[in-house]
């Protein structure tokens, strides 16, 4: 930890990471709503003139499933280094401006990110059974889950970043 | 008949990983559910500070801020690891009664008494 604030000065090496956390996000989002589409509105695979939004579902979405579970790994590791420094630096300015309600919904993400880390192992397992039927219903729920648990965390993250980003 | 309703070696292997990971799922929500209401942290990280202290300790003018999610994730992940390792040695009667849905439908169902434990923020 010492070497890395060596190289880059404290608040330099928060938004370094932030934004990592953030892209690495944005490519989870992008992988779980492709897979999310592609599971509950499929498309034919004989009509060959789609359109914008059928391209969309149109994915091999098992093969995003090792993809999503790395992404995810990564994605909560950056946020619990990120969240040690939220605590001190963006949480209690936050709390002194009493906006409880964005404080409240920041804590939520961190419980849902949670729950969806320990939905990893069995999402991975009704993926890699993809064409065994008896998985059909848990593929598509553990799926939804992690979609939304994911659009809730990058939409609450974005919105504590612009009530108090790192640097401000 | 009942030779019929036996698991093949396969179909049993393929089950027991199946309801280990379910049960991994819905042991981990609920039990980091219980963690945080009953105050039940592996650890207490100060950040302030970079003091690590086994179980729950509360915050101090001199240390800081406690933060307990890391305890709780590790809390929880000791608790969920062990249920599903002990549902791996489940006879193949009981394996069969253990839904896969609870996967999920656990995690979902608990969703409301998490925002009921942050009701200090909801002012």
């Amino acid at each position: 930890m010492e070497w890395l604030l060596e190289i880059f000065s404290g608040s330099t090496f928060w938004t370094v990471l932030l934004i990592a956390h953030g892209l690495v996000s944005v490519a989870l989002l992008g992988a779980l709503t492709h897979q999310s589409m592609a599971l509950w509105r499929p498309v034919n695979p004989i009509n060959k003139d789609r359109s914008f939004f059928e391209e969309f579902r149109a994915v091999k979405a098992a093969k995003y499933t090792k993809a999503i579970s790395i992404l995810w790994c990564i994605s909560f590791l950056f946020g619990a280094w990120l969240y040690t420094e939220y605590r001190i630096h963006v949480r209690i300015p936050i709390e002194q401006q009493e906006f409880y309600k964005t404080l409240g919904a920041f804590e939520l993400k961190e419980h849902l990110v949670v729950f969806g880390l320990g939905m990893l192992p069995i999402y991975h397992f009704a993926w890699q059974h993809y064409q065994d039927l008896n998985y059909a219903q848990l593929r598509k729920y553990t799926t939804l889950f992690l979609t939304l648990v994911c659009w809730y965390a990058f939409l609450i993250g974005h919105i504590v970043n612009n009530v108090r980003g790192y640097g401000s | 008949m009942s030779a019929k309703l036996q698991f093949s070696k396969e179909d049993l292997m393929l089950h027991r990983q199946r309801t280990s990971a379910a049960i991994f799922s819905a042991s981990f929500s609920l039990s980091y559910l219980l963690v945080d209401i009953y105050k039940l942290p592996f650890l207490s990280y100060f950040p302030a500070t970079h003091q690590i202290v086994l179980g729950w300790t509360p915050s101090t003018p001199e240390d800081g801020p406690a933060m307990y999610w890391y305890g709780w994730i590790v809390s929880s992940a000791l608790i969920a690891l062990s249920l599903s390792l002990l549902s791996r040695m489940l006879p193949e009667n009981l394996l069969r009664r253990i839904p896969v849905s609870i996967a999920w439908i656990v995690p979902i169902t608990l969703i409301p008494a998490l925002i009921y434990t942050l009701k200090f923020y909801w002012r």
